[in-house]
């Protein structure tokens, strides 16, 4: 009776966000709130009800969508996706509660965001490469329109960028798509040409793009391509330039959602697409996007140091954080991976909450500028304590979730030595990302010293003092942050049977703990 | 010859049944031309008259589709001149749902006493382009494409000019016809040549001398010369420039009309002579010869009709311009035909061209309307529009956004068919396809524009515009019947894309069988074309 739940969980966002246009206008907050509640039950139900070690996508629903060129609409759950729902759900109930003071049109602001949600749970349950493209593609515009119109001084600066630069992206997917289904017509052994992610990863598929097969040129083109597509989302440091940007100029809850998931939907497509897709192509180049990784770890970090933006140091800080999940993933390791997966997880908490943790003080003070703060502890000692346990679980504090990522994925880089005759450039990159780490509780720590300690100020007393809303959702994200640092059980008992699968399509069942 | 066969009566008769829509326009034509005489200032009768000729023709066309399907005949009449196939006549079904949608448009905008005393001509001057641009569909035959081309040329040219007191309409107007009668006197020329190399105007004749011969050079310039006749049709760089200034002179409707039926009848005729040399020609290097001169016009005129775009302000010639990068898409797909399945992109033509009639149609009667009640194309004199009409300022987003290529819109699906097809043809293909989609990055930057403004940008408190009217109930419906199909090709185009599969075929096999036997009983025919030609 659960088969057909998560077509129910992608679409009620869409029904939820017609009510909101149609609906008065004051009615739109509660309506908004109430959909995603429902999601965040349908969620529950689904993990409740997945099968743990089962490797495949369960709930499956396919479809023939186009049948004149073979696209399906083909929905799946498994533990590559299960914990990003989850995630989601959870985030957006917060992130409604966090746009809940939103004077301009609010109907207008929650039914693009509800759409927006759409969007990202379509993106992380398609199965069919036409049918993620599509999602992909209609989580761009809602996001363009809340950054745009909502969003702070240059907010249409902002919000052109993040839509060019994202679009840049999926026309890079869109070309390798197209490409790998005209492949797949060569192959005599499928019928027919296919989108289906899962019937790519079939030995069939992939003998033709490795090294000896006949396409692999094709595949180490697919592999830059699809690879940038989703580097750009991630953002992987070369191509991060829309993001401080957009975060910037967002308002606070489009920056949690967009640091907490959105990323979030490059890493999983790497997972998803580019790596089992292309996986000799992916362990030729090895090399090359570790390097890319660590140097937007370093790059994010130090850029996160020197900015005087409160809300900018914490963009900065998620492209350094985002620079583990594309380390994990290059070095091809089992932990590697599971330590990309977990700080996707693990980032996706920390971020939005620190991104709501300036947003609470901006919406008082009007301004960013840590060096105008100081003594912000003395001022509001209950918020002083939760932005600790916030920004500290960003840093990696051990015991809060964003240290086992960022172990996991060092642990996995120096593991790649293993497997490769010469360590040494190993030991480099591991020592640079485990240096990244330094420099991360370098910035927060000072940030967090500016900020919060010192004397108090005087303007501090005309604030209103946070409220009862804005604290739930402080101690909602805190204790997940602490939940997660102490019990990554909860999501590897998920992820384990697909990423073993995953190892296996990769080819590095072997060579792995 | 032809008196001389003793079937040739009935054997008229029967090619006239096929060629019945065509017959039925021509004898409206003369309707709405007559009703005057009886009831004079009149508008209710001559667009009453035409609407039922268009509708009749349009139920003729699909009885003979169905009567093509059911029979298998072939289709083609007038000793081969035309051929009635499922995708001309998907096309014709197309076209004239298209004309009656703008005689509609018109009715509901003409609010001037001269409506009344123009109607006849309008409608008959739009009676006569249909018809030509039916015959362009179905032309197989070098005259024919002339004579077709020209009957729908010469309407066009005084519909462009028909706000007689405007200065840019008689530019435009006049711009036209001197592009249009210089471009068709370079195509009459290529034809000359090419009649003048391969014997015969048929076009499997054609290619079948080709094959025979190889591309000698005067055939090339014989084809160069009619692919620019061609270009000047699908307003393809460099026979562009009429477009723009066409466009935003001419009223509203004739605007939509030229843009999208002018153009794609003119992708009809572009794929049918390359359906043609495709599937005839043998040698592999004269295909990849002509498939590169096509696809580099096509990735050319769409490239620089988007780069034109760009800084575009008037909404009418930013959408002119963009009409003008369609084409170039529309054009790269036909280019491919030579080297893939014919199928594939003759389907997902004519996907592309009826989610292509919609989206523009939409856009364009937003810009009549807003040019009307606002007085202004001005695109940055939109700011803060979404505020004070909601609904007109969404649903010109909906249509910006299908033009350039949004998932979920019917736009994206008819890039994504004109891609599955393109990248199937090699090299080339992807040279294209990548053309095609970095075209869609630019051209997002100004599909984005008229929604930045009504969206984003706050409204100057200097300029005060006039508040929009409550718009007809019927204007509403043609907005409406628009977002509906954009939304209904792009998020369930299975149906839509059935039809445009079982109607994406061209009849040429019969021709080909024609060419074999022929070429065996009269070989010597070009040859001696050939040595006169030499002398």
């Amino acid at each position: 009776m659960y088969e057909s739940l998560l077509n129910w969980l992608i679409f009620t966002p869409c029904i939820g966000a017609v009510a909101c246009l149609l609906l008065p206008a004051d009615k739109a907050r509660n309506i908004a709130l109430g959909t995603s509640i429902i999601t965040l039950l349908m969620t529950i139900v689904l993990a409740l009800e997945f099968q743990i070690g089962h490797s495949g996508p369960q709930f499956v629903t396919t479809l023939q969508w186009i049948p004149a060129i073979n696209v399906q609409y083909k929905v799946g759950l498994d533990g590559l996706s299960l914990p990003l729902i989850v995630l989601t759900s959870a985030l957006s109930v917060l992130v409604i509660g966090a746009g809940w003071k939103i004077e301009k049109s609010p109907n207008i602001f929650m039914a693009l965001y509800l759409l927006l949600l759409s969007g990202m749970y379509g993106v992380f349950v398609s199965l069919d490469l036409v049918l993620f493209y599509v999602f992909f593609e209609i989580s761009l515009l809602p996001m363009y329109f809340l950054i745009g119109v909502w969003g702070g001084p240059r907010k249409e600066y902002a919000a052109i960028k993040f839509f060019l630069y994202t679009l840049a992206g999926s026309i890079c997917l869109l070309i390798t798509m197209l490409g790998i289904y005209n492949v797949t017509s060569s192959a005599d052994f499928v019928a027919g040409n296919t989108w289906d992610m899962m019937a790519l990863q079939t030995p069939a598929i992939q003998a033709l793009f490795s090294p000896e097969g006949e396409y692999w040129n094709f595949a180490r083109w697919a592999f830059w391509l699809t690879f940038i597509a989703f580097a750009i989302k991630i953002p992987v440091a070369p191509f991060h330039t829309w993001l401080p940007d957009a975060h910037v100029e967002a308002p606070t809850p489009i920056s949690m959602i967009l640091a907490g998931v959105l990323l979030k939907m490059g890493g999983y497509a790497l997972m998803r697409i580019t790596y089992p897709l292309f996986p000799d192509a992916a362990s030729l180049y090895w090399e090359c996007v570790a390097c890319i990784a660590v140097f937007g770890i370093l790059y994010g970090a130090l850029c996160a140091m020197a900015q005087t933006d409160w809300k900018k140091l914490v963009a900065y800080s998620s492209v350094s954080h985002m620079g583990y999940v594309t380390l994990g993933i290059a070095v091809l390791t089992r932990t590697g991976f599971d330590g990309a997966y977990y700080q996707m997880i693990g980032h996706g908490i920390t971020s939005a909450m620190m991104f709501f943790l300036v947003g609470v003080v901006y919406e008082r003070a009007h301004h960013r500028e840590i060096n105008n703060f100081g003594g912000l502890w003395l001022a509001w000692p209950k918020y002083g304590g939760w932005s600790m346990l916030g920004f500290f679980a960003g840093m990696g504090l051990p015991g809060l979730c964003g240290f086992i990522g960022e172990v996991m994925v060092l642990l996995g880089t120096f593991q790649a030595a293993q497997r490769v005759e010469d360590p040494t450039f190993v030991y480099i990159i591991g020592s640079l990302a485990a240096f990244g780490v330094v420099l991360t509780a370098g910035y927060i720590l000072w940030m967090f010293q500016r900020i919060y300690m010192g004397k108090t100020r005087p303007e501090y007393d005309h604030f209103e003092k946070p409220t009862g809303r804005e604290y739930a959702i402080m101690v909602t994200l805190g204790v997940a942050a602490l939940i997660f640092g102490i019990a990554p059980i909860l999501v590897f008992s998920y992820t384990n049977a697909t990423f073993n699968n995953l190892m296996s399509v990769i080819g590095l069942a072997g060579l792995t703990n | 010859m032809l008196l001389s066969d003793p079937q040739w009566l009935p054997q008229l008769l029967a090619d006239l049944k096929l060629v019945m829509p065509e017959v039925i326009l021509v004898v409206t034509m003369c309707m709405v031309l007559i009703v005057p005489f009886f009831k004079k200032g009149n508008v209710v009768l001559p667009v009453f008259v035409s609407m039922f000729g268009l509708l009749m023709a349009l139920l003729y066309t699909q009885g003979i589709h169905l009567g093509v399907m059911d029979a298998d005949r072939t289709g083609q009449v007038f000793t081969n001149t035309l051929a009635i196939d499922p995708f001309s006549s998907f096309f014709k079904t197309m076209l004239m749902i298209f004309a009656m949608l703008i005689i509609v448009q018109w009715t509901l905008f003409g609010r001037e006493k001269t409506h009344a005393l123009d109607a006849p001509d309008f409608l008959c001057l739009l009676l006569g382009a249909t018809f030509g641009m039916c015959l362009m569909a179905s032309a197989n035959n070098l005259i024919m494409i002339f004579i077709a081309t020209e009957s729908a040329s010469i309407p066009s040219y005084a519909l462009a000019g028909f706000r007689k007191k405007n200065r840019m309409a008689t530019e435009g107007s006049l711009k036209y016809v001197l592009f249009g009668s210089v471009s068709s006197a370079v195509m009459i020329y290529g034809m000359s040549m090419i009649y003048g190399v391969s014997g015969s105007l048929q076009l499997s004749h054609i290619a079948g001398s080709i094959n025979q011969m190889g591309m000698t050079p005067l055939m090339v310039v014989g084809l160069v010369g009619m692919f620019a006749g061609f270009a000047f049709k699908l307003s393809a760089v460099p026979m562009h420039f009429w477009c723009p200034d066409v466009f935003e002179g001419a009223p509203t409707e004739v605007t939509t009309f030229l843009s999208v039926a002018s153009k794609s009848a003119a992708v009809c005729m572009l794929a049918r002579v390359m359906q043609n040399l495709g599937t005839i020609v043998i040698d592999e290097q004269v295909l990849i010869g002509i498939a590169l001169g096509v696809g580099a016009l096509g990735a050319v005129t769409a490239t620089w009709g988007n780069l034109v775009a760009l800084h575009q302000t008037n909404l009418k010639r930013l959408l002119a311009y963009s009409s003008i990068s369609h084409a170039g898409y529309m054009i790269m797909g036909c280019a491919v035909l030579l080297l893939v399945d014919p199928k594939l992109i003759l389907s997902a033509l004519l996907f592309y061209v009826l989610v292509y009639m919609f989206m523009n149609l939409g856009a364009f009667t937003i810009a009549a309307v807003f040019e009307r009640q606002l007085g202004t194309l001005n695109i940055s004199d939109y700011a803060g529009l979404l505020k004070k009409s909601p609904v007109l300022a969404i649903l010109l987003i909906v249509f910006m956004l299908s033009l350039f290529g949004m998932p979920g819109l019917g736009g994206f699906m008819g890039k994504l068919f004109l891609g599955v097809g393109l990248v199937k043809a090699g090299t080339l293909g992807t040279v294209l396809l990548g053309v095609l989609l970095l075209n869609t990055l630019f051209s997002l930057w100004y599909y984005l524009r008229p929604c930045y403004f009504m969206v984003f940008a706050t409204p100057d408190t200097q300029k005060q515009l006039p508040v929009i009217q409550p718009l007809r109930p019927a204007l509403w419906a043609i907005l409406a019947v628009c977002c509906i199909m954009l939304l209904w090709t792009g998020l369930l185009p299975a149906i839509t894309s059935d039809i445009a599969q079982d109607n994406g075929r061209m009849i040429v096999s019969s021709a080909k069988r024609q060419i074999a036997l022929e070429s065996e009983h009269t070989s010597t025919v070009p040859k001696r074309v050939v040595f006169t030609v030499a002398q």
